[in-house]
């Protein structure tokens, strides 16, 4: 059993893939039970969580002298969802894009919902999203992994960026304006429903 | 309007998702974002000047601004793809800081001081703070912006405000007209040597008193001066004053001052006739392309009024503006503001140039 600190960039599905598990074994894993409780979601850790590695396993198979043995190793799909929102956190529809993994490029439209799916290499560290909006070019850098979970004060910062609000004058400002736009109390803190309710418009 | 060439939104978070995970990442696009000062200047601050107070005013007419205290706000305008920052300062420390901060949009509201320039100070009292010798100088009192030579009533200096100036000596020459505001220039021929017997009859305050504020002056010294109608609007005996801003070693005068705003907008009794002059022929900060904008008053205006709709109409101009030239909405707003005051404020027919 190893223990790993969790890097910037880092989730279960990153770290279980550069050990060679699949992300529900350690998810699920009896030993990290209390970082699944607190954090909950396997894609949202923090800087500094700890995270046990099970041993591997040996798995034997019994073959014939001379006989050909054939292995497939699973594989471990990601996936980068994104969802296009305009000021009003409605879908931006229809609008055709670029998007560079970690060097790969991928072309397509947002759908009606303004969703953008696309495959991805589980530990890709870096994404590049190029928009075409009347046909004027956005373009957005990504750090793949790096949200934080909704109880640190950088994660409610980083979704309040993401969902397009200044945190120029500081983010009590950004969260008065979240929670203006969603008749919440206008405290500029982070209670429990602003952050329940910008999970839920993030997506995570 | 031009497409609008925006740069990179800059750096966002993503989470990753494994196959069937309805998680998601929401991406926004930002707002351009855009600085505005407000910097109040004496008897013009928030608790002076009633319905005009910012951001009483803006809150009742703009749903999203959010109020952060009395002195910081921000607006996110949907129709301009903007995101303003407001900030309220009151001190000229700070004005000279955003006068000297590129990019920035700065609003002064006060007095002009007959020309004087624009002056800071919390109190409304009598006192050094409404001239150039005030004891906190950095903080309070005119940053000299005028003329170099200055026409100033008598009673305006020892009775109504009580400060100190520095009056032309009549032992040195008059000083050359195009040296002096365009006031005294107009009566450039009928200035003459005035004793201090010649003055105290014309004021209140005692000679004592009197001789102090000219910069301590003698019985038997004499100043430069005229008698005209004053912008008072009575006939007034006037002391030519120095009022030079040009290498004094002075760090709280337009001489020191580095202007590199986006925008000045000099929001206070005629600052066309007596600022314009100064900071965009003598001082040389003249428009570049979509940079160093100036705004001025003509006549005497009510600056909260004249302020309060400027920044109103700022923020809700009625067009899409992210990374777009700031003229035509500066325009709009020019426009629209002397529209809500010739509407509503009779007692001073000012408007914006």
């Amino acid at each position: 059993m190893a223990q790993y600190v969790v890097k910037q960039g880092d989730c279960i599905l990153s770290i279980a893939s550069s050990f060679g598990f699949f992300w529900e074994t350690i998810w699920n894993d009896p030993q990290n039970a209390s970082l699944k409780q607190l954090r909950k979601d396997p894609n949202v850790l923090l800087t500094g969580d700890v995270v046990y590695i099970r041993d591997k396993q040996i798995k034997q198979e019994s073959k014939p002298t001379d006989g050909r043995a054939s292995f497939v190793r699973k594989g471990t799909p990601a996936q980068l969802r994104l969802q296009l929102l305009d000021r009003n956190h409605q879908p931006r529809k229809n609008l055709s894009y670029n998007l560079v993994v970690d060097g790969a490029l991928r072309s397509g439209t947002s759908d009606g919902n303004g969703w953008i799916v696309e495959p991805m290499p589980p530990n890709a560290q870096k994404a590049e999203l190029t928009v075409v909006d009347q046909g004027v070019p956005e373009k957005y850098s990504m750090g793949l992994g790096t949200v934080d979970p909704i109880t640190e004060s950088s994660g409610v910062e980083q979704r309040l960026k993401n969902l397009g609000h200044s945190t120029t004058s500081g983010v009590g400002p950004a969260l008065k304006a979240f929670q203006k736009k969603y008749g919440l109390p206008e405290s500029g803190n982070p209670d429990d429903a602003t952050r329940a309710k910008l999970k839920s418009i993030h997506g995570c | 309007m031009g497409d609008p060439a925006q740069p990179d939104q800059g750096n966002f978070t993503a989470s990753r998702q494994s196959s069937g995970d309805p998680s998601f990442s929401a991406l926004t696009p930002k707002y351009e974002e855009r600085l505005i000062i407000l910097a109040q200047g004496k008897t013009f601050q928030n608790e002076q000047i009633g319905d005009w107070a910012i951001p009483s005013y803006l809150s009742q007419r703009l749903s999203n601004l959010v109020v952060i205290d009395d002195r910081n706000m921000t607006y996110a305008d949907d129709v301009q793809h903007v995101n303003f920052t407001i900030q309220r300062v009151t001190t000229k420390s700070d004005f000279v800081k955003w006068l000297q901060t590129d990019g920035a949009h700065v609003v002064y509201c006060g007095h002009a001081r007959l020309g004087q320039g624009p002056c800071f100070g919390d109190s409304a009292d009598p006192g050094e703070e409404w001239g150039s010798h005030a004891p906190d100088a950095l903080t309070t009192g005119i940053l000299p912006s005028g003329f170099p030579y200055i026409g100033l009533p008598l009673d305006e200096i020892a009775d109504e405000h009580q400060y100190t100036v520095s009056p032309v000596s009549g032992d040195d020459d008059k000083p050359a007209a195009s040296d002096c505001h365009p006031h005294a220039r107009q009566l450039y021929n009928n200035m003459t040597k005035f004793s201090v017997s010649d003055l105290a009859p014309k004021i209140q305050a005692s000679s004592d008193a009197m001789t102090a504020l000219l910069s301590n002056a003698g019985p038997n010294d004499t100043f430069w001066g005229y008698d005209a109608t004053g912008e008072s609007g009575k006939w007034e005996r006037h002391v030519l004053c120095s009022c030079n801003w040009q290498n004094t070693g002075n760090p709280m005068d337009m001489g020191a001052v580095q202007i590199s705003c986006k925008a000045y907008i000099c929001i206070a009794c005629s600052t066309f006739i007596h600022f314009y002059p100064v900071v965009r022929k003598l001082k040389g900060w003249t428009k570049d392309g979509d940079n160093h904008y100036a705004y001025w008053t003509t006549n005497a205006t009510a600056s909260a009024a004249m302020t309060a709709f400027w920044l109103y109409r700022i923020l809700s101009y009625p067009q899409r503006n992210d990374y777009q030239p700031w003229e035509a909405s500066l325009e709009y707003a020019k426009q629209m503001a002397n529209r809500d005051y010739a509407g509503s404020v009779a007692k001073y027919p000012s408007s914006l140039i």
